[in-house]
């Protein structure tokens, strides 16, 4: 039972965490009091507990991001700049933005269309999961 | 809208730096004659450019220009010159820092900025969040890079050197200019009773908080060298820019101002602008 503890964070911060119905991990945002977070831009995304054994870890953000590169990899930081600036530029939501600028810090790579390429995948496989738990949901005469 | 609020502000901020600028030059070149004490002269140039090139702005965001006209000449000429001193080391430069955020903090006056309330956020606020989170970034590793350069030789005067660079100053004053027009659109969401004074303050304290305070990812650790340098660096830029930032904004003279701008925009809501529809 001590896996379906809740785990708790800053509010606001950047999270890692397993997507229960799909299993891919995905980066989300801590709101509340720090037990819940968000995994989805759009206004009706539903707030899910921060259950400790959904690995749940602190991701950092484009300062974390940034400075860890200007601590670790200095001339990798202009090419992350001009991503994160180009990702500004778009009409992406604030979690599908941070999961390209994520994406690319994690793998060094900071080619625009793969970042959100890679951003897309993870938002997609997320919605696909609450989709699966909305038909069961269905299928159980629970929700209609 | 949330897409559109970057470049809303970009845009506002451009127009009026733009016109300020160009509006400067004429009036300076039309008092020539008019005004012989030259400092009067760059004075009285101000002041109309200012108006103008606020006025302009509003009528191309669609606000009713007799009333920003109304509000700009309300002021007591004694204001204005107050407005304009605050450019008035930029203006020596030709428009360097301190114009650019007094333009933001008139920006978030003409641009519809919602306000997070309590501790929801938003998607605009997130934007203006990250691109000066990014710019932080980047001021640090500039900062970074020379002192990594320099330390070894003692010589920390090489340091403020490169502070005064102007690829660097330009990235410290548009991370003023941006953190100016968020104060200023907060300060403007209380003035329409969208927010409460107290939470506009802790709003403004969690904003400085988001931009400044780095949240590394919890599987790596940054190096001791650079925690030490973040601790000293980070906190002298973050004192610096906000203290720039609130001069501006808390000065009375322009709050006083930003009241009669704000006053005008409640009697006549603003019209979105066809660039703010597509």
């Amino acid at each position: 039972m001590e896996q379906m503890q809740i785990q708790k964070f800053k509010p606001d911060v950047f999270i890692e965490i397993d997507d229960s119905f799909t299993g891919v991990r995905k980066l989300a945002r801590v709101i509340g009091d720090g037990d819940l977070y968000l995994d989805l831009d759009s206004d009706d995304a539903t707030p899910l507990p921060i259950y400790t054994a959904l690995n749940p870890q602190e991701a950092g953000n484009i300062l974390g991001w940034g400075l860890y590169l200007v601590d670790q990899h200095p001339d990798e930081h202009a090419k992350f700049r001009a991503l994160v600036d180009r990702l500004l530029a778009t009409d992406m939501g604030t979690l599908e933005r941070n999961r390209a600028a994520h994406w690319a810090f994690l793998n060094h790579n900071y080619d625009f269309a793969a970042a959100v390429a890679a951003a897309s995948v993870q938002t997609k496989a997320v919605m696909e999961g609450r989709a699966k738990m909305d038909r069961l949901l269905q299928n159980a005469g629970v929700a209609n | 809208m949330s897409a559109q609020l970057e470049s809303a502000r970009l845009d506002a901020q451009a127009g009026i730096l733009a016109r300020f600028g160009k509006a400067f030059d004429q009036a300076q070149v039309a008092l020539e004659k008019r005004v012989a004490d030259p400092m009067m002269r760059k004075m009285a140039a101000a002041r109309i450019a200012l108006e103008q090139a606020v006025l302009r702005t509003a009528l191309e965001k669609g606000v009713k220009p007799e009333l920003v006209a109304g509000a700009l000449t309300a002021a007591k000429p004694e204001q204005q010159a107050d407005l304009v001193r605050h450019g008035q080391a930029a203006l020596a430069r030709a428009y360097g820092v301190e114009p650019e955020m007094l333009v933001n903090v008139l920006a978030a006056k003409v641009v519809p900025v919602e306000v997070p309330k309590g501790f929801a956020s938003n998607p605009e606020f997130d934007k203006l969040i990250d691109g000066a989170r990014a710019q932080v970034t980047t001021l640090m590793q500039a900062s970074y890079m020379e002192r990594g350069k320099f330390v070894d030789l003692g010589d920390r005067a090489n340091v403020t050197e490169l502070a005064k660079s102007s690829s660097v100053q330009k990235e410290r004053s548009e991370l003023a200019a941006r953190v100016a027009f968020i104060d200023s659109a907060i300060d403007a969401a209380v003035t329409k009773g969208a927010v409460g004074a107290e939470a506009a303050k802790m709003l403004k304290e969690r904003v400085e908080a988001f931009i400044f305070e780095p949240r590394p990812p919890q599987s790596l650790q940054y190096s001791e060298k650079f925690k030490t340098f973040y601790a000293s660096e980070g906190k002298v830029l973050r004192a610096e820019v906000m203290k720039e930032v609130r001069q501006v904004t808390q000065s009375k003279t322009i709050q006083e101002i930003g009241a009669k701008v704000d006053a005008a925009m409640k009697q006549e809501p603003m019209r979105r602008g066809p660039e703010l529809e597509r």
